[in-house]
């Protein structure tokens, strides 16, 4: 159902209160309408009747008296049957004395009077000059034996009334006829008395009858015929009867019939279309019947007047009430729609826009009070968001500047030492936020590799400003030191004073000699760097406890030295990498650093420490980084003692491998090698060379590659050094195929590098500066 | 290198001699070919002469194997000198070959 919304506050309320009134007052008009209609109908009937009973008390009368007129001269009549002037002037009397009569007769039946033969009637009448004629009837000229006044109480020897009729003779008037039979002694009726009654007269009397204006009275034979209406057309013509067919009325010819019939009532019927109330009786002495016809909306008219009036009233009131309602809500809620502008332009961001004036002390002030209460918070709250973002803004920016300096303070160039073929090193630092207190550092000094790596406790500023200090106090003291024993002791002291926030820091110091490849290493509280060897699992060095600094200055740290083998990658790093943590929590742990090393640990070490790095965010995943993370990757391959015997340039043909053979039967010669030897070695070679040959060329490679041969310094140890510039191929990634398997899953391939690692001692690869380096190691002793 | 194929009293005999290496490999890979498809095969192949071997040369053996295997025939390594069986030991192939 589709409602229909009403815009305004003010008409959605009038229209209710409205609808709400007119209700009530509909249901008030329509009771007071029904009960005054009842006692409105009633009063009607009853006054009806009692004027239609009245009527028929004056008819009766006037019938009455015609009657006694007869009655009461009958016997002088009965006296003076021979006497016809005495008879004649009876009559006169009779007529002249009733105003109803119009004329009086005696007819005798045949030959009662002697001398006067069948016919004989004396007749008075009143003629249009209000006297009296007298009429002596003797012959057959007027039937009178055939009229039914005559005839019928002769007869019945009864008094009658006859039915009305015209008679054009006696008087030119409709009129009725009281037949009064007069017996002689035997019981024989020898004179009928009559007296003329005109109904014209009475026509007068009951159409005067006016009980209600408009109304109407008609009055009916027996036979149901009009003897008197305002019609004078109908009268003696139609009955009621015929006027009720061609009406086609039921109800009507229903009230003819009851009133024929002699009863008293009311009827309710259509009245050649209008709606009219019949009220009728009768007169049962003479048969006859008297109705008052009215049409109802005269009877109703004064209550549907006053209604009308009531109607009219209400109406008005109610237009009132509407426009009152609306007016006294629209006053009130004006203040609203003021609010609303106000508060339209507030949302707009004039927040001190004006309010509506409210001088009530009702809700709209309590409104107009929070209104100015929320304005005055809004300018506020908006002074103190504007101060904060300021703020906010320029502790980021110093927060910037502050990065920037802590990053300079970390050496940024990879490699670092690019003239140096024995040593790469990479070091990454990702704070987790703007500044950090992780730390690292290194430089070279008298062929020495100085590097530490640093985690002061905390993050944030705090913890920056003591990595600042740690930083430069180990620029400081480290130089010409070379013991990190003492670096570590003055770097402990200079912490520990003024450390009033008890701040701590793990740090590793290691010096590196660079010719020897002795490391002399001080770890103070900081997790072991892990040492990845060729051919040996990945292991972290087995360190001696020393306290962080910044925790007791006396503190007696302790030292000690690592020889570091050839081609030794070690990694340093804080706890955020293996503390990294994914959405799930889990940490990134060591054994998967371990795992991303050993794949990578043939890499440079920049490309290393990126793929740790890489890994370690992939492991986070959207997780924020929530320590600083630290990492250094220090690959070591010292050359210094080797001699160089030999080189080989080789192409990319199949055919270059002959070379081989002499080349090694040479150098097998030459160091006084057996037979034997110089076969594996041939073989191990030809394996590696074979595998350079078909694997490693592409586009842009140099048209040959070289085979490098140099001897340790106790002459123990041959290296062969196999370097080209191909596409990054590690040959000791190559899946090993198990050789433990049945012949049926036996594959072809992968044979070359087991025979390379079952003849050499060691094998390890490096992709360095665009070349692919194979070094594989021979002892020879 | 250098190889020759007898055939007497329904044994075949492949002789190897000198270098087997990644060069003189696909000679002896095309060589081996019709013993490869021969039904039955009873194949001696005598290596007495046979000096060096490379993980190519190695290649053509397992094929050869597999191949005579296939052809339900019987192979079997002779003469090998001690250095080439040191190579068959490294790489697991005396488990598959009958090496007399």
């Amino acid at each position: 159902m589709k409602m229909y919304k009403f815009k305004s506050f003010a008409t959605r309320l009038s229209v209710f209160t409205t609808f709400f009134a007119v209700t009530i007052f509909v249901a008030l008009v329509y009771f007071i309408y029904i009960g005054n209609k009842k006692v409105q109908i009633d009063n009607a009937i009853n006054y009806t009747h009692s004027l239609l009973d009245n009527m028929t008390i004056q008819i009766r009368d006037r019938l009455n008296m015609a009657e006694d007129a007869l009655i009461s001269n009958k016997r002088i009549v009965e006296k003076s049957l021979t006497n016809e002037r005495g008879l004649s002037f009876i009559l006169k009397g009779i007529v002249l004395n009733n105003d109803v009569v119009i004329g009086s007769s005696l007819a005798f039946a045949p030959n009662q009077v002697k001398g006067k033969g069948e016919y004989y009637m004396i007749y008075a009448m009143l003629n249009s000059k209000d006297s009296v004629d007298i009429k002596i009837l003797q012959d057959k000229s007027y039937d009178y034996h055939s009229m039914n006044w005559y005839r019928v109480p002769k007869a019945n020897k009864q008094a009658f009334w006859s039915e009305p009729y015209y008679d054009k003779g006696a008087g030119d008037d409709v009129m009725s006829t009281y037949s009064l039979p007069l017996f002689d002694d035997k019981g024989d009726v020898y004179a009928i008395f009559t007296v003329d009654v005109s109904l014209t007269k009475l026509s007068e009397l009951v159409e005067n009858l006016e009980p209600i204006p408009n109304s109407y009275s008609f009055m009916l034979s027996r036979n149901g015929y009009y003897v008197t209406h305002k019609n004078r057309d109908r009268i003696l013509h139609e009955t009621i009867f015929t006027t009720a067919e061609s009406q086609e009325s039921e109800e009507y010819s229903q009230i003819g019939y009851n009133m024929v019939t002699g009863l008293t009532g009311t009827a309710i019927f259509n009245n050649d279309g209008e709606e009219s109330m019949a009220f009728y009786t009768s007169i049962p002495e003479i048969g006859w019947s008297l109705c008052n016809v009215c049409p109802s909306s005269v009877i109703l008219a004064e209550l549907n007047y006053y209604t009308f009036a009531l109607v009219i009233i209400l109406l008005i009131a109610t237009s009132l009430l509407f426009f009152c309602i609306f007016r006294v809500i629209k006053r009130l809620s004006r203040p609203l729609e003021e609010f609303s502008k106000s508060v339209s332009e507030i949302s707009h961001g004039n927040f001190m826009a004006e309010l509506p004036k409210v001088t009530s002390e009702d809700e709209m002030k309590t409104l107009h009070t929070s209104f100015e209460n929320m304005q005055v918070s809004l300018v506020k709250y908006t002074k103190e968001l504007k101060r904060t973002a300021q703020e906010q803004q320029r502790i980021e920016s110093e927060l910037q500047i502050a990065r920037t300096i802590q990053q300079g303070m970390l050496p940024k160039i990879f490699p670092p030492f690019p003239e140096r073929n024995d040593l790469d090193l990479s070091a990454q630092l990702k704070a987790a936020k703007e500044v950090g207190g992780d730390l690292y550092n290194f430089f070279i000094e008298n062929e020495r590799l100085y590097f530490m790596v640093g985690d002061v406790s905390g993050k944030g500023i705090p913890a920056s400003l003591v990595m600042a200090i740690t930083s430069s106090i180990f620029n400081t003291v480290s130089h010409g030191e070379d013991s990190p024993k003492n670096i570590m002791t003055k770097l402990n002291k200079a912490v520990c004073s003024g450390n009033d926030t008890n701040m701590f820091v793990t740090v590793f110091v290691g010096i590196l000699d660079l010719n020897s490849g002795e490391m002399r290493i001080c770890n103070a509280g900081h997790n072991p760097p892990l040492v990845l060897e060729p051919n040996k699992p990945s292991e972290y060095l087995k360190l001696q406890h020393n306290l962080p600094i910044g925790v007791i200055p006396e503190f007696k740290f302790k030292e000690e030295i690592y020889k570091v083998s050839a081609n030794t990658t070690m990694v340093l790093y804080t706890d955020g990498i293996t503390e990294a943590e994914n959405a799930e929590n889990e940490l990134y742990g060591e054994q998967r650093l371990k795992e991303i090393l050993e794949t990578n640990k043939q890499e440079e070490a920049k490309t290393i420490s990126e793929k740790v790095l890489i890994d370690v965010s992939r492991h986070a995943g959207i997780t924020p980084q929530s320590d600083d993370i630290t990492l250094l990757v220090l690959k070591y391959n010292p050359i210094a003692d080797t001699q160089f015997l030999e080189r080989l340039v080789l192409g990319y043909e199949t055919q270059e491998i002959t070379k081989l053979e002499q080349f090694i039967e040479t150098l097998g010669q030459d160091l006084n090698l057996d037979f034997k030897l110089i076969n594996n070695i041939n073989l191990a070679l030809e394996e590696a060379v074979a595998n350079v040959i078909m694997y490693s060329k592409k586009e842009n490679t140099a048209d040959s590659f070289t085979v490098e041969v140099t001897l340790n310094h106790d002459k123990s140890m041959l290296t062969f050094i196999i370097t080209d510039s191909g596409e990054a191929f590690d040959p000791t990634q190559k899946r090993e195929e198990d050789i433990n398997v049945p012949l049926e899953e036996r594959k072809i391939g992968g044979l070359g590098i087991v025979l390379i690692k079952k003849i050499m001692d060691s094998i390890s690869y490096q992709r360095k500066n665009g070349n692919n380096i194979l070094i594989l190691n021979k002892n020879i002793t | 290198m250098e190889t020759n194929i007898v055939k007497n009293e329904g044994i075949t005999t492949l002789t190897i001699k000198g270098r087997v290496d990644t060069t003189t490999s696909t000679l002896l890979d095309e060589t081996i070919q019709p013993l490869c498809i021969e039904k039955g095969i009873e194949l001696v192949v005598d290596v007495a002469e046979m000096s060096y071997i490379s993980s190519s040369g190695l290649r053509c053996f397992i094929t050869l194997l597999k191949s005579v295997a296939h052809n339900q025939g019987k192979m079997k390594v002779i003469n090998m000198q001690q250095n080439i069986k040191e190579i068959f030991e490294m790489t697991g192939f005396t488990e598959y070959f009958e090496i007399n």
